[in-house]
């Protein structure tokens, strides 16, 4: 498939696809966008062949909602490393825990601003980024790029 | 699916259960009863605070559902006068608020809340917080089985007719709310092209009148009922003039009343068409497709759809040229009621019955 916005997935998840909208507008300039309207969706998305770089996940979805999907996420070794930014009108502390609990790496509350969202986008998919570059260069062989030891046995278990 | 448990669940664990709805707007009332009493609910209204109060002291309900804003007491106050009285201590009280929801909550439990449901109101986001409140008690077993015959669709009748599209109303998901019940959505329409046919001179009165505090009422109640009735642009419209009256910013009150009466106009156009069409079938539309020409098209929009990229708007744009005036217009509309709502996983079976009705593969074209 074509891809004329970089190598960057981000994958934007709400049941209200107003929020949908404002956040497509807002971001797919820069990044390779996929949209979901249901938890359900993003698991699949999650689990394809072309799984997201970053998951903007709404916490009130109806059928599964975020906790859960993230949650989901975090417990399956192939979904895991997704950063999953929750994006809420919930702001309570305990619901900021309760997230953080899932397995979020960040929290955006509605209404949100524009530049907000922008910037916490950019530095998670960086830090995505930086982190893949490092497991890259721990999992290869040096001279070769071949994948070593370390990359064997960890496959090893997973399998 | 997930979504069918969740109904089936929902229908048996609170049916029967007694609700007290608080609601000052008989428009709202209408929605929440229909969608409460289809989940077998026995529900009764009281139009504000003060009579909560009142209805509370002389019978037992297993929850509270209380509207924030109302005249002569609003939601906080009655809230806060009932958990006063240790009777009412553990009775569950939700407040439905169409506040911006930041804050809104905190406000709420801060009150003596004990939970809230954005307004418009959503079925499902109702029903998980109803599930949650009411204990699942001895109740009648009849009532629920009753539930689920009444959950039954309505026989199609010309009366309940409603057109697939309407301009500014997002007919689809404004079903969704009130469980497909489309003729009690049609009266919802008629009813608030009645009522709200001159909401931006209304306003526009009051604002001269300098009474900010009722034009932003005013405006506050029409976002609400656009919301139910899935009139985007308006809610948007009404949502930014409340903004704006809140904060007193003077300045655009009258662009934002012109761009109300600019999205207004449509839409009540549209309703009052409504009483006067019959249901006419159209003409059958039987314009030949190429399959060869439309074969690749579908398999690129198949494998968007999957894979939930965006792009598969641009890709119904010129589906629909190719489409147009073919038997398969109803099909695409109802892909693209679908794709508007980013419900991907759904807009993909019509897709499947086009390529179906030409007899052609979407999976040999992915994978040619």
């Amino acid at each position: 498939m074509s891809d004329s916005n970089g190598g960057q997935t981000l994958l934007i998840a709400d049941d209200e696809p107003g929020n949908i909208k404002i956040l497509l507008e807002l971001l797919r300039s820069e990044y390779k966008i996929r949209v979901a309207n249901n938890g359900e969706k993003v698991l699949k998305i999650a689990l394809s062949e072309e799984p997201p770089d970053l998951i903007l996940l709404d916490v009130m979805m109806p059928g599964l909602d975020g906790y859960e999907v993230c949650r989901r996420l975090k417990s399956d070794p192939l979904t895991q490393k997704i950063p999953v930014i929750f994006i809420t009108g919930k702001i309570a502390e305990q619901d900021e825990i309760q997230g953080f609990e899932a397995g979020a790496v960040d929290y955006i509350t509605k209404p949100f601003s524009s530049v907000v969202v922008k910037a916490r986008v950019k530095t998670h998919i960086e830090l995505k980024q930086a982190r893949d570059y490092l497991e890259n260069r721990a999992l290869q062989d040096g001279l070769t790029g071949i994948a070593n030891r370390r990359r064997f046995n960890e496959h090893l278990e997973n399998a | 699916m997930v979504e069918k448990e969740f109904y089936q669940k929902t229908g048996y664990e609170i049916a029967g259960a007694r609700v007290l709805l608080v609601e000052d707007n008989s428009f709202n009332q209408q929605v929440a009863l229909e969608i409460l009493e289809s989940a077998g609910l026995v529900v009764e209204i009281a139009n504000n605070g003060k009579e909560a109060v009142e209805t509370i002291a002389k019978a037992n309900y297993e929850v509270v559902l209380m509207d924030v804003q109302m005249p002569v007491m609003g939601g906080y106050e009655a809230t806060r006068l009932l958990r006063a009285d240790e009777k009412y201590a553990d009775l569950p009280i939700i407040a439905m608020t169409a506040h911006a929801m930041q804050g809104a909550r905190d406000e709420c439990l801060a009150a003596g809340m004990n939970d809230y449901v954005s307004k418009p109101i959503d079925q499902k986001q109702l029903f998980s917080v109803l599930i949650q409140w009411i204990k699942p008690g001895n109740r009648d077993d009849s009532v629920a089985a009753k539930v689920v015959q009444l959950k039954q669709p309505n026989t199609p009748d010309p009366e309940n007719w409603l057109p697939d599209n309407l301009p500014g109303l997002d007919i689809e998901s404004g079903l969704k709310w009130i469980n497909g019940n489309k003729q009690l959505y049609r009266q919802l329409l008629i009813n608030f092209a009645k009522s709200y046919v001159s909401i931006t001179e209304e306003i526009e009165d009051l604002i001269e009148k300098d009474d900010l505090q009722a034009a932003e009422h005013a405006a506050h109640t029409i976002k609400g009922i656009a919301g139910n009735i899935s009139a985007y642009e308006i809610q948007l419209a009404a949502q930014e003039i409340e903004t704006a009256l809140s904060k007193k910013d003077s300045r655009v009150y009258d662009k934002l009343l012109i761009v109300l009466g600019q999205v207004l106009r449509p839409v009540m156009k549209a309703i009052n068409s409504l009483g006067q069409v019959k249901e006419e079938k159209q003409p059958a539309e039987d314009k030949p497709v190429d399959p060869v020409q439309i074969g690749p098209i579908l398999a690129e929009m198949y494998q968007m759809l999957r894979k939930g990229d965006p792009d598969a708007e641009q890709c119904l744009t010129n589906l629909k040229e190719i489409i147009r005036g073919s038997m398969f217009v109803k099909d695409l509309e109802e892909i693209e009621t679908y794709v508007g709502n980013y419900d991907f996983d759904l807009a993909i079976l019509p897709l499947q019955k086009i390529a179906c009705g030409l007899n052609i593969s979407l999976k040999e074209l992915i994978y040619e």
